[in-house]
């Protein structure tokens, strides 16, 4: 429903009023009047809102710039203006510029200019109300825009953190290879320098004399190249391209080697090792720092999968392969949270890693290849929140 | 005094075989002769019949496996036993080596002196 439109006439000349009245006696407004601003003050009380006041500008108690000046700091949608004579024009202009009336009708006026004031009054007051409406809803609209900008920008930067850490592990990755891939290529130009400064320091050593002095220099230098060639091979561990020394060995005494030295972090971290090994045990023909590379790969992660603490247990025992060649099959049970079945398959691949940055995800497949040189192999049984076993079968020479 | 025993290197890196004999040299039991291309080495290991071979496998013309093989196959070289050097030990060498020849001892770049003779020693005691 339209609210009716409401026009407030204030003049202490009950004469004018009733003229006014006359005047728009035709149109569709609802005329209020009063004869002096406190009364026009309470007119608007009662019947809020008034779209248009129009007042006198001399009257006994309140003037009508005074009255205006009300009625704008109450109700300051409605269109303000004011009547008056000449006279009093500076007084009216001042208000004016203060913004506070919206205009000026000269007494006395013409009905016909009265009635378009009005009328144009009555346009402005809609117009800025639909413009204020529409500043309203644009502000709202931007707000609601702020926040989906936020929530964008929230996203943005989520996705943007994940990416990077992808991009890290891959250049991790990558890094891993390129030094692997260099390591292979440069050993060999590396080494031959090395040896030669080997050799050199020694034939030195050995007419220096008892100079201990140059001893002592020819010493420093020649453990520099050693040095610089560990590093070398240390690289080339990478590549898995370092050739096998098979040892015949005793499997268990390497289990325990690899358990002393990681027996600090597992007491740390509550797990508890039980070993299992069976009598009688042949020895196998291995690697021994390799096999123990393995052993190790396989406490680190299980380690890493029982944050809580648990169990480890270890078992070693004689076993036949699927062609019933006789193996020495050593397993390892953890605790842990195990693996969803929708990884188990991409455990050994390279690169494959569930942890930090840090991990390289080439434990496992180093670990196979390492076992797949021994002629063995590897594989793996998990169940979610139970825990992991890795049986490792070699075979007996 | 018994004779020296003689060693054959084999092995590009002169500056490599010049310190090896100088310091095996350092012990009256050795007396080293250096070949820097494994042609001109097999020539060599034919007319002085050494004792020992080292021989390099990364050689630019002939790879040391392939010298390896002709000594092999000549009856006046095919007994003096070998020891392989390499600077860059690689599955694929190793494995090459096992397919073509019998035994393989190698050793790895760089060496020190000591571990050196002492290969030597093993090597030439396995003989006697
Ligand atoms: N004992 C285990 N329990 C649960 N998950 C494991 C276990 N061992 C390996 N994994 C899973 O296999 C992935 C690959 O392991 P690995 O190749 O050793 O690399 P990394 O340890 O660097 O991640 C691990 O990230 C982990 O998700």
């Amino acid at each position: 429903m339209e609210e009716p439109v409401r026009i407030l006439f204030v003049d202490d000349e009950p004469s004018l009023l009733n003229i006014m009245e006359r005047l728009f006696l035709f149109e569709d407004y609802e005329i209020l009047t009063a004869t002096s601003g406190e009364e026009g003050l309470r007119k608007f009380e009662e019947s809020s809102p008034i779209h248009i006041v129009i007042s006198d500008y001399r009257m006994p108690e309140m003037s009508g710039v005074e009255f205006l000046e009300e009625v704008y700091k109450k109700w300051p949608d409605t269109v303000r203006m004011i009547l008056s004579g000449y006279a009093d024009l500076d007084a009216v202009i001042l208000a004016i510029n203060r913004g506070h009336i919206y205009k000026f009708i000269s007494k006395p006026w013409n009905n016909d200019e009265m009635k378009v004031t009005v009328a144009t009054a009555l346009e402005r007051y809609f117009l800025r109300k639909r413009n204020q409406e529409l500043t309203e809803s644009l502000l709202q609209k931007n707000e609601e825009l702020r926040q989906f900008n936020e929530k964008l920008e929230q996203l943005v930067a989520d996705r943007t953190a994940e990416l990077m850490q992808t991009q890290e592990q891959l250049v991790q990755s990558e890094k891993l290879a390129a030094i692997g891939i260099l390591a292979a290529g440069i050993a060999h130009e590396i080494k031959n320098p090395l040896a030669i400064i080997t050799m050199g320091m020694e034939y030195m050593k050995s007419v220096i004399g008892d100079n201990a002095m140059l001893q002592e220099v020819a010493d420093k230098l020649k453990h520099a190249a050693l040095r610089a060639d560990t590093i070398v091979k240390g690289l080339l561990s990478y590549t898995r391209q370092n050739p096998l020394t098979f040892k015949e060995s005793d499997i268990t005494t390497l289990i325990d080697e690899t358990l002393t030295f990681t027996e600090h972090e597992l007491q740390c971290k509550n797990i508890e090792v039980i070993r299992k090994y069976a009598d009688g045990l042949p020895r196998v023909q291995v690697d021994a720092n390799q096999i123990k590379q393995v052993f190790v790969n396989l406490l680190v992660n299980g380690i890493d999968a029982m944050p809580e603490g648990g169990r480890f247990t270890i078992r070693v025992e004689c076993s036949e392969n699927d062609t019933g060649k006789k193996v020495v099959q050593v397993v390892y049970t953890d605790t842990g949270h195990g693996i969803p079945a929708e990884k188990i398959g991409k455990i050994f691949d390279p690169f494959f890693t569930t942890k930090d940055i840090g991990n390289t995800g080439l434990g496992l497949s180093v670990s196979k290849g390492i076992i797949d040189k021994h002629g063995g192999t590897i594989q793996v049984e998990s169940r979610i929140d139970v825990g992991t076993s890795f049986f490792i079968r070699l075979p007996v020479a | 005094m018994a004779e020296p025993v003689q060693i054959l290197m084999i092995d590009d890196e002169e500056p490599f075989s010049f310190f090896v004999k100088l310091n095996l040299e350092t012990d009256s039991r050795f007396k080293v002769t250096t070949a820097p291309r494994g042609d001109e080495g097999l020539k060599l290991a034919k007319s002085i019949k050494p004792d020992l071979i080292l021989l390099d496998i990364m050689m630019p013309g002939m790879f040391g496996t392939e010298v390896a093989g002709k000594l092999l196959e000549d009856p006046r070289t095919k007994y003096i036993p070998i020891i392989f050097l390499t600077a860059a030990l690689k599955k694929e060498e190793a494995d090459e080596m096992d397919g073509r020849i019998g035994g393989r001892e190698f050793i790895a770049k760089p060496i020190t002196k000591e571990e050196l003779i002492s290969r030597i020693e093993a090597t030439l005691e396995l003989k006697k």
